[in-house]
C-alpha cells in the first residue's frame, strides 16, 4: 500500500507551501525519516521526512510550484508496486485521482479552508501504512459528539461516521461539522467552477470567505506598501486625440496595427527622456535615475492584474512597442509571462480607456516615482479659436511620489505629453 | 571551545528542558558553524541536547536559500553557498551579528510563520533599545527602518527543530549587498545599526541585549506545550 506525501501545514496561516527541492528520484529507496523534498512558506524551509519506508513512486509536484496545504505531492509504495494501486483505499474521504496533475500554473484560487487539511508530516503510528484518517471509521458505541452536533448532522443529512473529530479521543465539534459542509461545498462548487466561464469563476460563491489567491496576496502587498509609503500627488490632463487617431488610422490603412495605447507608451517615453524624476525612484539615500525607460502595462486578468514591462522604451520604434505590447499581454492572459517579463519596470501606464471611463487615479507599483492612468477618448464639445467644434479628448491623470517630484514638476510632464499627443507625427520621425 | 555566554533555567529553578544555552561562537567559517548546527539540531531532536542560541559573526560569504533566483546575484562572478534555508540570496561579515536559534518547534506549538514573527519581534525590540525604530513590512519577511533592510531572516527546519535564523547588520561594510538584490528584492536599501544611530554600535552591546531578551520573549510568544514530540498526535 503506498502512502501519499502531502504538503505539510507548517503554521495555522499557511495555506499554500512551495516545494523547493526534492532530495529523492523516482525510484529511489526511501527510509524513514529520510529526508525526500524541501518546501518553503514565507522565509523558511522545511525538510520533508519520509514517515514509511519504501520507494518513491511517483512525483506529482515540479520544484518551484506552489500547491494548497494537503495537496499529494508524491507517493512512496513498495518496491515493485504500481503507482496505480496507490489511492484505491476504498474508505478515503475525497480520494485524489492516479492522474491528477496540479494545474500548469498552480490555482490561485483553490478553495482550500486553513482547518481542514489533516496534518501528517511526521507523526504517523509506527505500524501504519496510511494516515489515520484512512482508517475505516470505529463501529460499536457510535461517534463522540455532543447532541447539538448530532442534530446538526440530522438536520444537514450528514453521516457523522464520514467526519473527522479533533476534539478530545476523536469527538466531533460543531466546527468540524461545519468544516465539513464546507468541504463538500466546495467540492460541490469546484465542480460546476470547471463549467463556468473564467470570468464567472473569479468570484466566490455567494458570502463567506474566500482564502486569497496567490495573485491576490501579492497585489494587497504591492498597493498597500504603496499606499502606507508613499505620498501620492494627481494631476490631469484633457489631451485632444482627433490627431493621434488619425494617425492610428493610417497606419493601419498602410499595414501597421498599432493601439492608442501604444501611441501613448512612445508619448511617455519622450516625455520621461525629459522629465527623468518621473522615470525615478525615492530612496532615504537619494534618488535613483533608471538609465532605461521600462514601461509597465497593467493587464487586467479574471482575478487581478499583471504588468508586463516594456523594457527600453526609449530607443523603440511605435510598432516595435506595438508589437511587443501585444506579445506580452497576450502572454500575461494566458499566464506564460516570465517573471524577468514582469520586473524591472520604471514607469507604469493603467489604461481603462475600453471601459468607458473618463479619469481615474491609480497607485504607484514600487520601487517606481509615477503612474499614468489613461481614460476613454470621448466626444466632447471644444472650443478651438472662439468656435466650438466637436473634439475628440482623451484625460490622463499622472500620480506622483512627491517625496520625488512637485506639482508643478509632473504638469510640465504632462504638458510635454499632451504636446506629443496632439502632435502625434513627431512620434513617427 | 564553545563559551557558554548564559544560561536561562526554567521556573523549577532546576536545570531541565527549559534550558536555553545561549552561545557566543565569535567570528566563525560559515561550514564550521553550519556543522555544529547540524550536530545540535540532531541531538535537539532526539531530546539530548538543549535548545540553543548561537551568536556569531562570518568572515565575509554570500550565501543563498534553497528556493533563491541566481537572477539576484548581480556578479555573476561572486562564490555563493547554496544552503537550506529559505529566502534568497543574502550576504554575512564581520559587523554582522548572526544568530542561529535552535529552536524545537514541536515542544511550541508547531507554527513556523508564528517563529519568523517571533524573530522579527525580538530584532525590533533590539533595534528599540539601542533607540532605532524598526518595523515589519507585511509580506517581506526581516525588519525595516526607514533607512532600509536592517536585519533578514532566513530559516531551515528539521524534524521541527530550527536552524540558521537572523542577521542584524551592527556595523557591517554595506557595500557587500550592492553586488546582489538582498532577499530577492531589486535595488533593495540596506542600512545598519550604526548608520541609523549615527554613532558605531559595538557586536557586545548587542549581544548583550540578545541574551537577555531571548528567552523571556520566546516564552511569551511561543511557550512550551506538552511535549508532542514523544506522544502521538491526533
Amino acid at each position: 500500500m503506498a502512502t501519499e506525501i502531502t504538503m505539510p501545514k507548517l503554521s495555522d496561516t499557511m495555506t499554500e507551501g512551495r516545494l523547493v527541492a526534492w532530495k529523492k528520484s523516482i525510484g529511489d529507496r526511501v527510509e524513514r525519516g529520510d529526508i525526500i523534498a524541501e518546501v518553503e512558506t514565507d522565509k523558511a524551509t522545511m525538510e520533508l521526512e519520509a514517515f514509511a519506508a519504501g520507494v518513491l513512486t511517483e512525483i506529482r509536484v515540479k520544484p518551484g510550484e506552489m500547491v494548497p496545504v494537503g495537496t499529494v505531492i508524491g507517493l512512496v509504495g513498495e518496491g515493485g508496486e504500481p503507482p496505480v494501486a496507490a489511492a484505491a483505499s476504498p474508505s478515503e474521504a475525497a480520494p485524489v485521482p492516479d492522474n491528477w496533475q496540479p494545474p500548469p500554473e498552480s490555482p490561485p484560487s483553490e478553495p482550500m479552508a486553513a482547518g481542514d487539511v489533516p496534518e501528517r508530516l511526521l507523526e504517523v503510528p509506527p505500524d501504519a501504512g496510511s494516515a489515520p484518517e484512512h482508517l475505516p471509521p470505529p463501529v460499536g458505541d457510535g461517534e463522540k459528539a455532543s447532541p447539538l452536533v448530532r442534530r446538526l448532522a440530522r438536520e444537514k443529512g450528514v453521516d457523522l461516521r464520514e467526519v473527522k473529530g479533533s476534539g478530545p479521543e476523536g469527538r466531533i465539534l460543531q466546527e468540524d461539522l461545519e468544516g465539513f459542509l464546507g468541504k463538500q461545498v466546495e467540492e460541490k462548487v469546484e465542480v460546476e467552477r470547471k463549467t463556468l466561464t473564467p470570468e464567472m469563476s473569479s468570484s466566490p460563491a455567494g458570502g463567506g470567505k474566500q482564502p486569497l489567491s496567490r495573485m491576490r496576496a501579492a497585489i494587497a502587498r504591492t498597493v498597500a506598501e504603496a499606499w502606507r509609503t508613499i505620498p501620492h500627488f494627481t494631476v490631469t490632463v484633457a489631451v485632444d486625440m482627433g490627431e493621434a487617431e488619425e494617425v492610428r488610422r493610417e497606419l493601419k490603412e498602410a499595414g501597421s496595427a498599432v493601439s492608442i495605447n501604444d501611441l501613448i507608451v512612445k508619448a511617455s517615453a519622450l516625455a520621461l527622456a525629459k522629465f527623468p524624476l518621473a522615470n525615478a525612484s525615492w530612496t532615504a539615500d537619494g534618488i535613483i535615475f533608471h538609465d532605461g525607460i521600462n514601461i509597465g502595462i497593467a493587464v487586467s486578468l479574471a482575478d487581478g492584474l499583471l504588468v508586463p514591462v516594456i523594457g527600453g522604451c526609449q530607443s523603440l520604434t511605435v510598432k516595435e512597442i506595438a508589437l511587443r505590447s501585444r506579445e506580452l499581454a497576450e502572454r500575461a492572459r494566458s499566464g506564460r509571462i516570465s517573471e524577468r517579463e514582469l520586473s524591472g519596470g520604471t514607469f507604469t501606464i493603467s489604461n481603462l480607456g475600453m471601459y468607458g471611463v473618463e479619469e481615474f487615479m491609480a497607485v504607484i507599483h514600487p520601487p517606481q516615482g509615477a503612474i499614468l492612468a489613461v481614460g476613454a477618448i470621448l466626444d466632447e464639445a471644444v472650443v478651438r479659436d472662439g468656435q466650438v467644434t466637436a473634439g475628440r479628448r482623451m484625460r490622463v491623470t499622472l500620480s506622483a511620489d512627491h517625496r520625488l517630484l512637485d506639482g508643478a514638476y509632473a504638469a510640465k510632464f504632462l504638458a510635454e505629453l499632451k504636446h506629443t499627443l496632439e502632435n502625434p507625427v513627431t512620434m513617427l520621425m | 571551545m564553545l563559551k557558554v555566554f548564559s544560561v536561562t533555567q526554567c521556573l523549577c529553578g532546576e536545570i531541565c528542558e527549559g534550558v536555553m544555552v545561549i552561545t557566543d561562537l565569535g567570528l566563525i567559517e560559515f561550514d564550521t558553524a553550519y556543522a555544529l548546527q547540524e550536530r545540535l539540531v540532531a541531538g535537539i531532536a532526539t531530546g539530548t541536547e538543549p535548545e540553543s542560541l548561537l551568536l556569531l559573526e562570518h568572515p565575509a560569504v554570500y550565501t543563498m536559500g534553497s528556493g533563491g533566483s541566481e537572477s539576484n546575484i548581480l556578479d555573476t562572478s561572486l562564490e555563493v553557498l547554496r544552503i537550506n534555508r529559505g529566502g534568497d540570496v543574502t550576504w554575512h561579515g564581520p559587523g554582522q551579528l548572526v544568530g542561529y536559534p535552535l529552536i524545537d518547534l514541536d515542544r511550541r506549538g508547531r507554527d513556523l510563520h508564528r517563529y519568523l514573527r517571533f524573530l522579527e519581534e525580538l530584532l525590533v525590540r533590539i533595534t528599540a533599545d539601542f533607540g532605532v525604530a524598526a518595523r515589519r513590512v507585511p509580506g517581506r519577511t526581516g525588519v525595516w527602518t526607514t533607512g532600509g533592510k536592517i536585519a533578514s531572516i532566513g530559516v531551515g527546519v528539521r524534524r521541527w527543530v530550527t536552524m540558521h535564523g537572523f542577521a542584524l547588520n551592527v556595523a557591517p561594510d554595506l557595500t557587500a549587498f550592492d553586488l546582489i538584490n538582498p532577499c530577492g528584492i531589486a535595488a533593495c536599501p540596506v542600512t545598519s545599526l550604526s548608520r541609523e544611530c549615527g554613532t558605531e554600535v559595538h557586536l557586545a552591546a548587542v549581544r548583550k541585549v540578545i541574551s537577555d531578551r531571548f528567552a523571556p520573549l520566546l516564552t511569551e510568544w511561543m511557550p512550551e506545550g506538552r511535549t508532542a514530540r514523544s506522544s502521538a498526535r491526533v
